[in-house]
């Protein structure tokens, strides 16, 4: 009877307190549902199919992603279309099919590239416009598609894939959720105005059908290979694999497509590959990180818990969220401290004062968490500022966890509030969602120099919850410093190495003269320095490496652009990088158009 | 004419996310699954859980000898963790910082920087502490920082 009164004594407690999300009031510039057009004449569905060949070799993918337009309609249109690319990806190409014409994009500045497709539009020729609205989320236009107009763009872009725990993940993104923004429309700037694209409504299937096949040439034979997302039919031998796309998967362009493989004995591909170029020589290293040593003791921390309960989140996404931070607050310590900010158009705590992680605070806590159910708005940036301005436990180191499905467009806000507020918190970042946006996620760890994490089922929450403790308790390797003797490296990709959590492998990119020398990796471990030195010499040169130009070009451009402050002036020197290096940027886009005139300009 | 390619929603989101409630509704009460599994965890509560585990000894921090980790400083504090934690109790301290010098990995002095709590007896620290053994090499001014909770 006194537990029973305990239990209800504790629902009483908590159901007042559900967080008083403020309802939006005017229109702001968020996404609407799609209500298909009275007009029979115009086809609302201009997009045929999108489809993506995938080459693996080693560590890096090379992705052609084709997007087919097709008129069905009676009238010319003109097409766009809003897609998600990985947050890696350097797009160095693309070209545009029209019958048996194939028409080269050029690569512009941003502005540039805008006036030549209008231009191309009112003289009525077919022309498209790739340009770059979020370092993950792009926008294809497509001008003058006559009724029963085919027309193909093709986009080339590469990737580098980092293993963790030797599982290596290749990820191709197929939809971009749905934003949130508490901006009014008429204040909106361009790169946001994309927010409004419709969404169809729950349960509708993309209108598209998608397609992808994937081919791995690994070099060093394959353990596994495994498709969590998709179903796909796998043929694999010694070191290559093929992987297609099941029929009954054309429509499953709504959720991340993700390719996992392991490589015999749990080996990485590590080690230094060089690329001599004409003018310019780049280097990639990846350095299998130290073995993992548990200490005997951690000291006790405080954690502060971040719980998005928006509408996006509702449904699958929350219970997610919920068993991970239930897994993750089942493993505290009597010693750890806690609390918890759920977050929507408002936030609510569990507690005004940090609370000892005892059995009664932890189960109070996911009574709590249980009650959530997701609505309302995603005000992240005032939840990270309360959180920030929370009680601290004084004396222990804090921890903030952030879970979230990261749909608002506050992206570089939220980067610069937990940069600037460093000193306060280390920041861990979940993603949840079938669809995640890595953008965020991956930014808001980097800013915080704690680890990504993305969850995509309720299955993988608790072996997470598992792992991020084991992060927590053990960084793998801290003071990280590289050297470089006899060996002429510049411009050297990240030019400070953020400590290591999980296990994957250091990755440094940058340009030398001459290929010789030694570079020299230092750093501490828990139980003592670490030190590892990689010889360089001119065997290593590989032409083949080519790609290694252009992520070279985009991990130098994420630090300027995607990382820099709101506001800060680094648009020449992006544009510059992505001019010389012909790589989309937020700065520079392609634009291809044809020569025939097709169709006369609308007048208006 | 322009047409905007409709998206469909992310395989899991709802309607909620664009709009399909426009105003936030109040965490509607538990579902009965999940009200059943809190009122069973809840159930399973019992003030013997909660029994008290004991206070203990931690490095929290401080300055080493270059080359020097607190992985060893840990491993080196371990044999007379023990007995520190006595103390500790004994006194009510719940926080010291110790300045040791050292030579050849030896403990010559300890100085107390600071500390929370009633009070300490330094010989009893410097017995204690002159037990520890560092790595031969190590020498000079090891600042320890040490929480009892």
């Amino acid at each position: 009877m006194k537990k029973l009164s305990f239990v209800i004594g504790l629902l009483i407690c908590i159901l007042p307190f559900t967080p008083s999300y403020g309802a939006e009031e005017g229109k702001v510039l968020s996404p609407y549902f799609f209500v298909q057009s009275e007009d029979p004449t115009v086809d609302p569905f201009p997009l045929l199919e999108t489809k993506a060949k995938v080459d693996i070799a080693g560590v890096i993918a090379a992705i052609e992603l084709t997007q087919v337009y097709k008129n069905e309609g009676k009238r010319t249109i003109e097409a766009i279309y809003v897609f998600p690319l990985g947050t890696k990806s350097a797009i160095h190409a693309m070209r545009m099919k029209i019958g048996n014409r194939i028409i080269e994009a050029k690569i512009e500045e941003r502005a540039a590239a805008k006036r030549i497709y209008e231009q191309a539009k009112q003289d009525g020729k077919v022309a498209s416009l790739l340009e770059q609205e979020r370092p993950n989320v792009f926008q294809m236009k497509v001008a003058n598609i006559m009724p029963g107009d085919r027309i193909e763009v093709r986009v080339n872009y590469t990737e580098l894939l980092v293993p963790e725990k030797g599982i290596y993940e290749f990820v191709f993104p197929t939809v971009v959720g749905p934003r949130y923004s508490n901006k009014q429309e008429g204040d909106a700037k361009d790169p946001d105005r994309w927010l409004k694209t419709p969404y169809l409504h729950e349960g509708e299937e993309p209108p598209y059908a998608f397609d992808i096949v994937a081919r791995l040439r690994t070099g060093i034979p394959l353990s596994a290979v495994w498709v969590p997302s998709h179903k796909v039919t796998v043929q694999k031998e010694r070191d290559r694999a093929e992987i297609h796309l099941a029929p009954e998967e054309k429509r499953g362009g709504n959720k991340d497509f993700i390719l996992r493989y392991t490589l015999q004995g749990e080996r990485i591909q590590s080690g230094l590959l060089l690329y001599p170029g004409e003018e310019e020589n780049f280097f990639l290293l990846m350095l299998q990180p130290p073995t993992r040593v548990k200490p005997s003791a951690v000291p006790p921390r405080e954690y502060v818990f971040i719980v998005d309960c928006s509408g996006s989140m509702h449904g699958f996404p929350l219970e997610v969220s919920k068993a991970l931070i239930t897994g993750i607050i089942q493993g505290l310590r009597r010693k750890d401290y806690f609390n918890i900010l759920f977050f929507a158009g408002g936030s609510q705590v569990l507690s005004p004062h940090p609370l000892p992680a005892t059995a009664k605070n932890r189960r109070k806590a996911i009574v709590m968490l249980e009650g959530q159910q997701g609505g309302g708005g995603t005000e992240i940036l005032p939840a990270l500022q309360r959180a920030l301005a929370l009680e601290k436990k004084e004396g222990l180191s804090r921890i903030i966890v952030t879970a979230t499905d990261g749909y608002v467009a506050v992206e570089k806000e939220a980067f610069d509030l937990i940069r600037e507020n460093l000193n306060k918190a280390n920041f861990f970042a979940f993603g949840i969602g079938s669809s995640v946006n890595r953008y965020l996620i991956e930014g808001m760890a980097r800013a915080g120099k704690g680890e990504p994490f993305v969850v995509t089922n309720q299955g993988e929450a608790s072996q997470a919850a598992k792992q991020f403790a084991e992060y927590i308790k053990s960084p793998l390797l801290t003071d990280i410093e590289v050297a470089f003797q006899g060996f002429d490296a510049y411009d050297v990709e990240p030019p400070l190495l953020p400590d290591l959590f999980a296990q994957r492998p250091l990755i440094l990119f940058g340009k030398y003269r001459d290929a010789r020398g030694k570079t020299v990796v230092r750093g501490k471990t828990v139980w003592g320095d670490y030190k590892k030195v990689i010889a360089v010499s001119a065997q290593l040169e590989d032409a083949g490496n080519a790609a290694l130009q252009y992520l070279w070009a985009r991990e130098r451009i994420a630090r300027l652009d995607d990382y820099g402050k709101v506001g800060a002036e680094v648009k020449e020197e992006v544009t510059e990088l992505g001019l010389r290096y012909h790589l989309m940027t937020q700065y520079t886009s392609f634009v291809a158009v044809d020569t025939i005139v097709r169709e006369k300009p609308e007048r208006s | 004419m322009t047409v905007k390619q409709p998206l469909p929603l992310p395989e899991g989101v709802s309607d909620y996310a664009v709009g399909g409630e426009t105003r936030f509704q109040l965490a509607a009460p538990m579902s009965s699954l999940v009200k059943g599994r809190v009122m069973k965890e809840a159930a399973d509560y019992s003030a013997s859980e909660e029994k008290s585990v004991p206070p203990q000894i931690y490095l929290m921090g401080g300055k080493l000898p270059s080359g020097m980790t607190m992985g060893e400083a840990e491993q080196a504090l371990s044999p007379v963790k023990g007995e520190l934690e006595q103390l500790f109790q004994q006194w009510g301290l719940t926080k010291t910082i110790v300045l040791l010098t050292v030579e050849q990995g030896k403990v010559r002095s300890i100085q107390v920087k600071s500390y929370q709590g009633k009070g300490y007896k330094k010989e009893a620290l410097e017995q204690v502490f002159r037990k520890i053994t560092f790595s031969p090499s190590v020498k000079g001014t090891i600042e320890l920082e040490l929480v009892y909770l």
